[in-house]
Parts: C-alpha cells; sequence; structure tokens
C-alpha cells in the first residue's frame, strides 16, 4: 500500500525519511561496486513481479514479496525497495516524491526483520517442511508488517485516521495469507532450482556475482 | 510499451530547463506544499503549478488519468475523515455525522496531493527518467544508488517481455487463472523463473561490463548547461517557493 503526497504531515515525513536514509545508507555502505548490477537486476525482477495480479476472489491483489525480497538481499533491500518505488513514482504515480521515505521505511524494514529472523532458514540441509514453514511465515510476516506499519504511520499522523488505518490493516490479512503461500513455493522453486540465490551472502565467496 | 516515456513531451518549455535546476524546484516546493496549512499558501503553490503545468504544455487527458492513482487513496480516506474527526456537525448521514473540521482535513488532503502530483508529472512529462537520474547524480546523490537506479531501469523492460513470455507459454498450455491453490503455485514458479533467469542473466551482464573494463564507474553523455534563461525562471520561481514558506509561516490556518 502506497500512501499518497499531502497526507503525512512534515514531522511524520521528516521522521520516516531519515530512518529510511540509515536503512538505504546500510544497505549501500554493505553494496560493493561489483554487486551493483546483480542487485540492479534482481529489483527489477521483483518490480516486474510486483506487477503481476493474482485473483483473490472477485478481486485481484498484486504481489509484493517484500520477504522474500529481504531474505534475498538483506539490508540491501532498503536501497533496492527504495529504486523500485521511485520508478513506480516516475512511471505510474504511485505514492509520491515526499512519501519515498515513508513507503521504503514501511516496505523495507519488514524485509530486513524477516531477514535477521527468519535468516536461519537459508542454512542447507534443513528439513524440507520447516524450510516450508519458514519460507510461509517470511512472506506473511512481512506484509502483516508492512500493513502494520502502515497503519502506525497514519495513527502517528492524527487521531482521526484510525478507522482508515484499522481498515489497511484489515485489508492486509487476506493479502498476507496469499504472499505466505505464493513465498513458500517460490523458494521451494528456488531452492531446487537455483540455490545459490538462498545462499548467505556473507558467506559467498569473491568468484561469486 | 508500458516502461517507455511515450508520455515525454519534448516540445515544451520545460523539456529545455536543465534538469538540475527542475529538481531542486520540484524538491523545495514539494517539501513546503506538503506542509502547507493555510488558504493563502495553497493558492500561491496552485498558481505556480499551474503555471509550470503550462510550461510543461501536457495532453490534459493524459494528465487526469495520471492523477487516478492519487485520488484513490484520497477518495478512501474521504471516507472516513469527515466522520471521525470531532467537531461541529456539517450534515448528518443516516446515524453518521459528518463534522465541518473533517470536511476541511479532507479537503485540504485533497487539495495538497494533487497539487504536489500534478507538480511532479510536470516534472515526469518533461524529463527523460535517465536524465532525472543523470541529475540527482550531479546534485550529490550517491553514486551506487544512481547506478542501482539505472541498472534497475534498464533491466525492467528485458523482465518484464520474458516475463511476458512465460505468462503467454502458460496460456498456451491452457493456464487460466482462478482464486485456487494451482493458480498461486503456478503464479510461484512464475515469479521463481523470471527471478532465476533475471540472476543468471545479471552474471552474464556483470562478466560482459568486465570485459569493457568496468570499474565501479559509469559515464554519462553530455554535460548539463544552465542558461541565463533557465537561471532568471529558477530565481523567480525560487522567490516564489519562499513567498510560499513565509507565507504559511505566517498566516493562521483555515
Amino acid at each position: 500500500m502506497h500512501i499518497s503526497e499531502g497526507i503525512l504531515s512534515h514531522g511524520i515525513l521528516a521522521g520516516t525519511t531519515i530512518l529510511a536514509g540509515v536503512g538505504v545508507a546500510m544497505g549501500l555502505g554493505s553494496m560493493r561496486d561489483k554487486d551493483i548490477p546483480a542487485v540492479g537486476i534482481l529489483t527489477a525482477a521483483f518490480f516486474v513481479a510486483s506487477l503481476i495480479h493474482v485473483p483473490v476472489g472477485p478481486v485481484s491483489a498484486h504481489l509484493v514479496l517484500n520477504g522474500l525480497l529481504g531474505m534475498i538481499l538483506g539490508i540491501r533491500a532498503f536501497p533496492s525497495i527504495l529504486v523500485a518505488l521511485f520508478l513506480q513514482a516516475m512511471l505510474f504515480q504511485f505514492g509520491g516524491l515526499t512519501t519515498l521515505g515513508a513507503n521504503t521505511l514501511n516496505m523495507a524494514l519488514p524485509a530486513l526483520i524477516c531477514s535477521l529472523f527468519l535468516g536461519w532458514m537459508k542454512k542447507p540441509g534443513l528439513d524440507g517442511r520447516l524450510f516450508t514453514l519458514a519460507a510461509f511465515l517470511c512472506g506473511c510476516l512481512s506484509i502483516f508488517l508492512s500493513g502494520i506499519m502502515v497503519g502506525l504511520t497514519l495513527f502517528a499522523n492524527g487521531k482521526a485516521f484510525i478507522p482508515s488505518a484499522k481498515i489497511i490493516v484489515g485489508a492486509h490479512v487476506p493479502v498476507m495469507i496469499i504472499e505466505g503461500f505464493l513465498t513458500a513455493s517460490c523458494m521451494g522453486f528456488l531452492k531446487k532450482v537455483k540455490p545459490e540465490l538462498l545462499r548467505d551472502q556473507n558467506t559467498r565467496t569473491a568468484d561469486d556475482v | 510499451m508500458m516502461f517507455d516515456d511515450t508520455w515525454l513531451n519534448t516540445s515544451s518549455f520545460m523539456y529545455t530547463f536543465d534538469p538540475r535546476l527542475k529538481w531542486v524546484v520540484v524538491f523545495s516546493f514539494s517539501l513546503v506544499a506538503a506542509g502547507a496549512r493555510t488558504l493563502s499558501c495553497l493558492a500561491c503553490a496552485g498558481v505556480l503549478v499551474l503555471f509550470i503545468t503550462c510550461c510543461a504544455n501536457q495532453s490534459v487527458l493524459e494528465t487526469l488519468k495520471r492523477l487516478v492513482p492519487v485520488n484513490g487513496m484520497v477518495l478512501f480516506l474521504w471516507l472516513f475523515l469527515p466522520f471521525t474527526l470531532q467537531g461541529k456537525g456539517a450534515f448528518a448521514l443516516g446515524p453518521l455525522l459528518a463534522s465541518g473540521e473533517g470536511i476541511h482535513l479532507a479537503l485540504l488532503i485533497t487539495v495538497k496531493a494533487n497539487l504536489l502530483m500534478l507538480m511532479f508529472l510536470a516534472f515526469t512529462s518533461s524529463t527523460p527518467i535517465i536524465t532525472a537520474g543523470q541529475a540527482l547524480s550531479r546534485l550529490g546523490l550517491s553514486n551506487k544508488l544512481v547506478h542501482l537506479f539505472f541498472f534497475t531501469y534498464r533491466y525492467i523492460h528485458l523482465i518484464h517481455q520474458e516475463y511476458q513470455r512465460l505468462k503467454t507459454a502458460m496460456h498456451i498450455r491452457g493456464f487460466v487463472q482462478k482464486t485456487s491453490v494451482h493458480t498461486y503455485k503456478s503464479y510461484a514458479c512464475l515469479v521463481g523463473m523470471v527471478l532465476v533467469r533475471s540472476s543468471n542473466r545479471a552474471e552474464s551482464v556483470y562478466r560482459a561490463m568486465l570485459c569493457r573494463g568496468f570499474h565501479g564507474k559509469l559515464y554519462g553523455s553530455g554535460d548539463f548547461f544552465i542558461t541565463k534563461k533557465d537561471l532568471f525562471i529558477f530565481l523567480i520561481i525560487s522567490a516564489w517557493i519562499m513567498g510560499m514558506g513565509i507565507i504559511e509561516c505566517t498566516a493562521t490556518p483555515f
């Protein structure tokens, strides 16, 4: 859920932008020059994935997959999501310039939290069922936290926004289950087809790209 | 192609305006207008947006179409704000009482959201995306971030084509999307395949770049050039935006 321009007050905009800025700076710091093409192309892949609409009963929801992104990119999810959101604003007018910080934070922080708490699932030789469960949780939790954070941002903006914040959090629940399921299936697929993608970035050797 | 600059108008004055100055204008305007609460400040913002939109000379229909996403969220807030903010009752809708304060706030948000988006639209309709990135890099944005932006923008076209190809292949094999486990699994594999192919492509792109002597620097073609006319217009706009800020600080909120 993108927060549009003109809704948040100066204080909230400044706070979220600073926090997002710290995340982006840390992400860029952990990124070597040679990582840029790989991170850029993966960002593009997630950008395209976010254009996919899956049917949910009579309506459809677009994929977010920030849990999966966090699992693959770690802290580098911050610059990656910032770039993707900037492009979405430039091309499709989703979100906006001033809310770029708030939206980045709301999407990237859950991604980072998932990668920190569920990162153990990337260990090779993990039990298959445990892996699927962790992957499901990763997809669920990242969307749930994103919903909560959008709600909190609106809540911090003023008491009048509480009902709309509640509705937004509620609307994330069905999406969260679908995302969890999709993330679990997708990670299972990646584990079979290209396990290097899920390998811990720090243990990668210099020959890897 | 959906990611191209088809919306770009190369014959407008805004197109020739130096992109770095354009960024400064858009950012400073957005900062001041985002926090505006006074009618006079918003009126000044409206005049500036009107002037710049006219300079950008963009299609009215397309502009209206591009305002739709912003107003989706605004409309959503209209459903709640008038009824949740405590204040003097303006009108009743069955058991719900809409407050004057709530309507004020919703109106304020509507005006601000549209003004900010119109300003941004005037920017996007007059600046190619690559130029916008180059200008940000000249303004001191981290080079790594700008490179990441270039790579992402360069590859969304290709990866989207790849996605379309895989999707066509699914349809040819008789895939019909429904709310079902099968659909979700198929989409998960589709996304997985897109990621695998992208990552493979990233490896070969990086090797190809190494062969061409890449060492973490990208070189843009040509430099930006600020003409006297650019500077003159920029100074007037900046003074106007500063004026907006001063009015905002001194006038009483409406």
